[in-house]
C-alpha cells in the first residue's frame, strides 16, 4: 500500500517546509516597468524566466499560497485550486473568504474565483477551460513537465523554489512583480514581518525564548523536528523566538528541514516552547501522558502550543501573506499565553 | 541433513534470551547495563533512563507476541494452502484487517487498542471468507494458484479502498499513517495483554493439530485418504490464522514477510514436518522480528526506522535465497 500522491502532497504541508529565502527567484532583480513606461516584467524561477508583456487580468493559480497572494495584493484570481485539507466548508479558508468579501467577490458573487479540484494532482483541463493569461505556481511542488504543459495554457511562473520551499516573500515579491503592484507587495511584506516582529517586543516572554517547532506522533512514538528554513520555525522565529540549540546543533545540512528524532532521546530536547501539529482533539495532556514525551522539558512543564485543528495549522504552515495576519489574530495569542505560563 | 528438533529448539529459545536482552540493552539512547537491570528490579518513573527501559521492555513484549503470531500464521497458511509463498499478506488477511480497522477510524473514530482488535479480526474473517468464497467457484474449487490470485486481487482492491480514505479524510492521516507501516512502539501493557491472550488461543489450536497440517501439505485427496475431514480442518486452522494475524495487525500494524520468511527458515533447519517447523516459527518469528526491530532503533540516529520498513529489509533478501535454493523449499 503506498501514500496516495494526495496524501503525500497533504504530508509535504506539514512535513517539507519552506527554506529560508535562498535560492531561485531573485525577484529584485526582476523589471516591471520598461523605459517607455509600458509594461513589461521578468520573472526568474526555477524553469527559467517568464517575461510578460502585459498586465495580467485573468489570474489562475496552483497549490496553495499563490491565490493567497494574489488576494493579498487586492486582486481576485479568475482561478484558484479548491483548499481541500484544512479547508473550511466553502473548499476555502476563513482569510480568503474575508478578503474575497472584502474585495466584493465573495463565493455567492459572479466575481468570485472559479475553483477546481487538484485531488490529482494539477487539473489542466480546467485550468485551460478559463482561459488565463498568467499562472502562478510560485509556490508548489511543480515538475519541468507541469511547467511546460501549463506554458501552453499561459505564461506560468514556475516554482522559485523546489518542492514547496519557496519563502512567502519570494513569492509575494514575484507576484507583485508579474501583476505590477511591486512596492504594495513590498509595503505589505515589510508591514507583515513589522506586526510579527512587534508581538516579541511587547511581550517580554516571548522575546529570547527558544522554541522547538515538531510533532509528536501518539500513535507510533514518533517526532519530527522541523529544522530552521522550515515555514514553521521560520514563523516562531520572526515573532522574536530563537530556535533551540539541540535544533540548530543536529541541523545536517542546510538543504535539509526535517528532521526525525528517536523518542528515547526526547530529554535532549530543550527548550522553553515545543510547537506540535496534532490531529483534532489532542490534548497536552495527551502527550504529557506517553511516558516518553513527557521526558521533553517543555511538555512537562506545559510549555506545549498546539494546533490541533488543520486550518489552524495551514495558516501557518503554508504561511503567505494573507494567512500570517489571521495567523496573528488567531494563533499568536495562544502562543504569548502559553509564554507566559512557563516564562511569567 | 535434518538436525535434532529438541536441540534446535533450545537453542532457538536461547537465541531467543539473548535477542530480549539486546532489545532492552540496545537503542538510540546509551543506557548502561547496570541501569537496565536497576531500572527492571525498581523502577521509577522520574528517571529518564528507567522510562526508556520500560518503554523498550513494552516493545519486547508486543515483538514476541506479534512476532511468534505473524511465523505461525505464516507457516499454518503454507500448509494449509499447499502454496509456499502463502504469508497472511498474500491471501488477503492483513489486507481485510487494515481495511477494517482504518474504516473503524474513518467511520468511528476507533482509536482504543480493543476496538481496533474487533474491527482488524473482522476484517481478517471477511477478508478470508471473501477469498476462499471467489476462489472456490469454478468446477476444480480453491487451488492455491486461485486462492493466490484471488488474495491478491483483494489487496490492491482493498489498498486503494485505504487510500481513497486516506484522501477523504486527511485529519486522520496521522493515525491512518500508522496503518500503512507496522511498529512496535506506543502500545501499553494492557493492549499487549490483551492481543496476547487471543493470540495464545491461535497458537495452541494450531501447535496442537500440527499433524492435520502434515496430511493437508499433502494434498487434499493424500488428507482424505489419511482419515482427515479436510473441510473441517481448514475452518479451524483458518479461524486460527484469523485471530493470529487480526490480532498482530491490531498491536502493531501491517509487518510483511515475517511470515513468508521464518516458515522457510524453519524448514531448511528441520525438514518439512509442521510438528517440528510450528515450535520453531513460535520461537524464531520473535527472533526475527526483535533484531529487526532494535537495529531499526541504532542503524539512523538520531531517527528510528520503523519495524515494517526493518522487517522488508531483512525479509526480501532471504526471501531470494529462499527462492534461488527452490529445492530446499519444496512443501
Amino acid at each position: 500500500m503506498t501514500l496516495s500522491r494526495r496524501a503525500l502532497v497533504a504530508l509535504s504541508v506539514l512535513a517539507v517546509p519552506a527554506l529560508a529565502s535562498c535560492s531561485g527567484g531573485d525577484a529584485d532583480a526582476a523589471r516591471d516597468v520598461d523605459a517607455e513606461g509600458g509594461f513589461q516584467a521578468t520573472i526568474p524561477h526555477l524553469y527559467g524566466e517568464t517575461v510578460l508583456e502585459a498586465k495580467p487580468t485573468r489570474i489562475a493559480t496552483v497549490s496553495w499560497v499563490n491565490a493567497d497572494t494574489v488576494l493579498a495584493l487586492d486582486l481576485v484570481p479568475a482561478g484558484m485550486p479548491t483548499v481541500t485539507w484544512g479547508g473550511n466548508e466553502n473548499g476555502s479558508t476563513d482569510w480568503i473568504d474575508a478578503k474575497l468579501e472584502e474585495l466584493g467577490a465573495g463565493w455567492d458573487t459572479d466575481t468570485a474565483p472559479v475553483t477546481y479540484d487538484e485531488t490529482d494532482g494539477i487539473n489542466f483541463d480546467e485550468m485551460a477551460a478559463l482561459v488565463p493569461d498568467l499562472i502562478i505556481a510560485a509556490y508548489s511542488g511543480l515538475t519541468e513537465e507541469e511547467y511546460d504543459q501549463l506554458s501552453k495554457i499561459a505564461p506560468t511562473i514556475g516554482p522559485l523554489a523546489p518542492n514547496y520551499t519557496a519563502s512567502w516573500e519570494d513569492v509575494l515579491a514575484a507576484v507583485g512583480t508579474a501583476t505590477g503592484l511591486s512596492e504594495q507587495a513590498a509595503t505589505l511584506a515589510e508591514q507583515i514581518t513589522g506586526d510579527l516582529a512587534a508581538v516579541g517586543e511587547e511581550n517580554p516572554a516571548i522575546a529570547g525564548a527558544t522554541f522547538i517547532a515538531g510533532t509528536l506522533g501518539l500513535a507510533d512514538d514518533s517526532i519530527a523536528l522541523y529544522l530552521g528554513g522550515d515555514t514553521r520555525s521560520r514563523f516562531f522565529t520572526s515573532l522574536g523566538m530563537t530556535l533551540a540549540d539541540v535544533v540548530t546543533e543536529n541541523t545536517p545540512d542546510s538543504e535539509t528541514f526535517y528532521l526525525e528524532w528517536s523518542a528515547e532521546r526526547a530529554d535532549e530536547l530543550v527548550s522553553d516552547l515545543f510547537y506540535s501539529w496534532a490531529a483534532p482533539g489532542t490534548t497536552v495532556e495527551d502527550f504529557q501522558d506517553n511516558e516518553l514525551f513527557a521526558q521533553i522539558p517543555a511538555v512537562a512543564d506545559g510549555g506545549v502550543v498546539l494546533t490541533d485543528d488543520d486550518h489552524l495549522t495551514l495558516s501557518i504552515s503554508a504561511a503567505n501573506a494573507l494567512s500570517l495576519p489571521w495567523a496573528l489574530e488567531h494563533f499568536v495569542p495562544t502562543v504569548v499565553e502559553v509564554a507566559q505560563s512557563v516564562r511569567g | 541433513m535434518r538436525r535434532s528438533t529438541p536441540l534446535v529448539l533450545t537453542g532457538a529459545l536461547l537465541v531467543l534470551g539473548l535477542t530480549c536482552l539486546l532489545s532492552l540493552m540496545v537503542g538510540a539512547r546509551t543506557v548502561s547495563p547496570s541501569t537496565v537491570v536497576e531500572a527492571l528490579r525498581a523502577y521509577d518513573d522520574s528517571l529518564t533512563d528507567h522510562v526508556v527501559v520500560h518503554s523498550r521492555l513494552l516493545r519486547t513484549l508486543a515483538g514476541i507476541a506479534v512476532g511468534g503470531a505473524l511465523a505461525v500464521a505464516g507457516a499454518a497458511m503454507q500448509g494449509m494452502t499447499r502454496n509456499p509463498l502463502a504469508d497472511p499478506g498474500i491471501l488477503g488477511i492483513n489486507a481485510g484487517a487494515t481495511t477494517a480497522v482504518v474504516l473503524g477510524v474513518y467511520l468511528a473514530d476507533a482509536s482504543r487498542v480493543v476496538e481496533l482488535m474487533g474491527l482488524a479480526l473482522l476484517g481478517a474473517a471477511l477478508g478470508t471468507v471473501a477469498v476462499y468464497a471467489v476462489a472456490s467457484l469454478g468446477r476444480e474449487g480453491a487451488t492455491p494458484v486461485k486462492l493466490a490470485l484471488t488474495g491478491a486481487a483483494l489487496t490492491a482492491g482493498l489498498g486503494s479502498v485505504v487510500n481513497a480514505l486516506v484522501m477523504i479524510d486527511d485529519s486522520s492521516l496521522d493515525r491512518l499513517r500508522f496503518w500503512q507501516v507496522g511498529t512496535l512502539g506506543a502500545r501499553s501493557l494492557a493492549d499487549i495483554s490483551g492481543v496476547a491472550a487471543l493470540m495464545a488461543v491461535g497458537a495452541v489450536v494450531i501447535l496442537l493439530t500440527t499433524g492435520v497440517l502434515n496430511a493437508l501439505a499433502l494434498g487434499d485427496d493424500a488428507a482424505v485418504g489419511l482419515g482427515v475431514k479436510v473441510g473441517r480442518a481448514r475452518a479451524l486452522l483458518g479461524t486460527a490464522v484469523i485471530l493470529l494475524c487480526g490480532a498482530a495487525v491490531a498491536l502493531a500494524g501491517p509487518i510483511g514477510f515475517l511470515g513468508l520468511v521464518v516458515p522457510h527458515a524453519a524448514r531448511l533447519l528441520l525438514g518439512g514436518d509442521y510438528r517440528r517447523i510450528v515450535p520453531l516459527c513460535l520461537l524464531g518469528g520473535p527472533v526475527l522480528l526483535l533484531l529487526a526491530d532494535t537495529a531499526g532503533r541504532v542503524i539512523a540516529p538520531p531517527a528510528e526506522v520503523q519495524v515494517g520498513v526493518m522487517t522488508a529489509l531483512v525479509g526480501v533478501p532471504v526471501f531470494i535465497v529462499l527462492i534461488r535454493s527452490r529445492r530446499q523449499v519444496g512443501l
